[in-house]
Formats: C-alpha cells, structure tokens, sequence
C-alpha cells in the first residue's frame, strides 16, 4: 500500500510538471484584446488544465483515492464547481 | 488515523477506506479552499467583466515566475510525499532528508516571491494600480501568508519525524501528525496551481 502511494505520487508529479509545460505554452503566442469566443476557448482550456492538476495532488499527494468516498466527493466537488463558475463567467460575458 | 467500513477493491484484496491524516485538518482545508473559492470567483468575474484591462495589465507580469514558482511547489510537495512514505516504513534519515528538501523548496517559494513583489514596487505597480493588480497582490498574499504557516508546519513535522523510532514501521498515532503536515503542505501546493492559471497565464 505504501509503496503505491509513493508510485502514484512519482507518475503524478511527471504528470503534474508535464501538464504544467502545456499550459505554459498553451498562452504563448495568444495575445489580442476583446474577449472573442477563441480566448474563451484558451481560458477553458487553462482552467481545465488547472483543475485536473488540483485532482492529482488531491487523489496522490493527499491519498484521497483511497479516502471513504464523501470526503474524496468534497473535495472533488469543490475543484469541478470553482473550474464551472471560472469557464461560465468567461463564456457568459463573450 | 482511522478507518471506515467500505472497502476498496484492489489486488484481488478488499482495503479499508482510511481518511489520511487528523480528521480535524479535512475541515480546516475545505472551509479555508472556500474561502479561496470565493476569491477566484470574484476575480473570475472581473477579468470576464473587465478583459481588455486585465489582459492589458496581466501583459506586465513575468510568467516565468509563475512557472518556477509552480516547479517549486510541486516538487516540494512530491518531497514530502516521500517523506512520509519513508517515515511510515521506518527510514527516518531518509524521511528527513526529503522533508529538508521539500522545506527548502518551500522557503526559496516564499524568497522568490518577496523579489517578485521587490520587482514590481520597483517599477511602481501597487495594488492600486488597477483592478487586476489589486487581485493578484492580495491573492497571492494572502497565499504567501499560508506558504509561510506551511514552511512552519514542514519545520514541524521535521521534528516529528526525528522523534519517531529508527528501524520500525512508525505508530499511528505519531503518522497522523506527520500526515497533517503533510495536508496542509498539498493544499498550499494545489491553490498555487489555481493561482498559476488565473494569473501568470495570459489567456
């Protein structure tokens, strides 16, 4: 069990700063003013990149995958309803 | 530490469900990511609201910063992973070694942030500035305050770690301070990963 968690915390990190390196290269090159549906689309993106980073460090770094079910809920109920509010503001004013 | 009756399904075996760490530090972390919540969203709608002016005014931060900030963070929390796999095996100059490590981490966090905000003041952005800049310093402040409780707390658990006995697998009781520690850190950890994307990414 404990050398599981270390392994799924290492596949989580490489996956982690992999997913972080995307998301960087994601906004360059992306510039203009006026939110038109393309940079809606990029801030999506971002913010689900973001969020499915918050998962790994809740399900690996924080063991909750093997938590009982409604604490993992929580806290995975709270990642998708910040990411739905910041991707609905952003489409809702395009 | 302490355990519920559902089972999880694995390796042909059914494990209990164990709630990691105090249970006490569940509720500390969800009623303070509320509170985070709250800002993001608030500011999630401004940027919406005002994007010409954010999108401008974000043009001025450096996101490199951001990007080693995240390194930083992540591997610092990958560090303490370890460290606490190795304290509940028993290695505890190993366990002690990654905490240094992931603490050190932590401290060149809170050090590379004082000159990111050195920087800015230089240049005279305050947080009055404008809007977006208002955000960001206080968001990252407020996050900076909880980095610097974390860097206390990995200090902490250092400690707790170097009481355990060499050699054995480490009792629970003592595992569920080092495991809260270690909360804290990753929650710390997982709203720079939120504050990364809302303000050091120009999308």
């Amino acid at each position: 069990m404990n050398e599981l968690v270390r392994q799924r915390a290492t596949v989580s990190y490489a996956l982690l700063l992999g997913v972080t390196l995307v998301a960087f290269w994601l906004t360059v090159g992306h510039g203009g003013a006026g939110l038109s549906e393309s940079q809606a689309l990029i801030w999506t993106q971002i913010i689900v990149l973001a969020f499915v980073k918050v998962r790994w460090v809740l399900m690996d770094f924080m063991e909750l995958r093997s938590a009982p079910i409604g604490l993992r809920v929580l806290y995975e109920l709270w990642g998708v309803a910040v990411a739905s509010v910041l991707i609905a503001f952003a489409w809702l004013v395009t | 530490m302490s355990a519920t009756t559902s089972g999880v399904k694995g390796d042909g075996v059914r494990r209990l469900r164990r709630i990691p760490a105090e249970p006490g530090i569940w509720v500390f972390a969800i009623l303070d990511m509320l509170i985070f919540a709250e800002m993001f969203g608030i500011y999630g709608w401004y940027r919406a609201d005002h994007y010409e002016a954010f999108h401008a005014a974000q043009s001025t931060v450096i996101p490199a910063f951001g990007l080693a900030y995240t390194v930083i963070l992540l591997t610092s929390s990958w560090l303490v992973v370890l460290a606490i796999s190795a304290a509940r095996r028993g290695a505890l100059d190993v366990a002690d070694k990654l905490a240094r490590g992931g603490l050190a981490l932590g401290v060149s966090f809170a050090v590379l942030k004082l000159i990111e905000y050195g920087t800015k003041l230089g240049q005279g952005i305050t947080p009055v500035t404008n809007d977006f800049f208002m955000f960001f310093f206080v968001m990252t402040f407020v996050h900076l305050l909880h980095a610097s409780v974390g860097i206390g707390v990995l200090v902490y658990m250092r400690r707790r770690i170097r009481a355990l006995s060499p050699g054995v697998s480490s009792d629970a009781k003592s595992m569920g301070v080092i495991e809260t520690c270690g909360i804290y850190w990753h929650m710390v950890d997982l709203l720079w990963i939120v504050l990364f994307a809302l303000l050091y990414l120009r999308g």
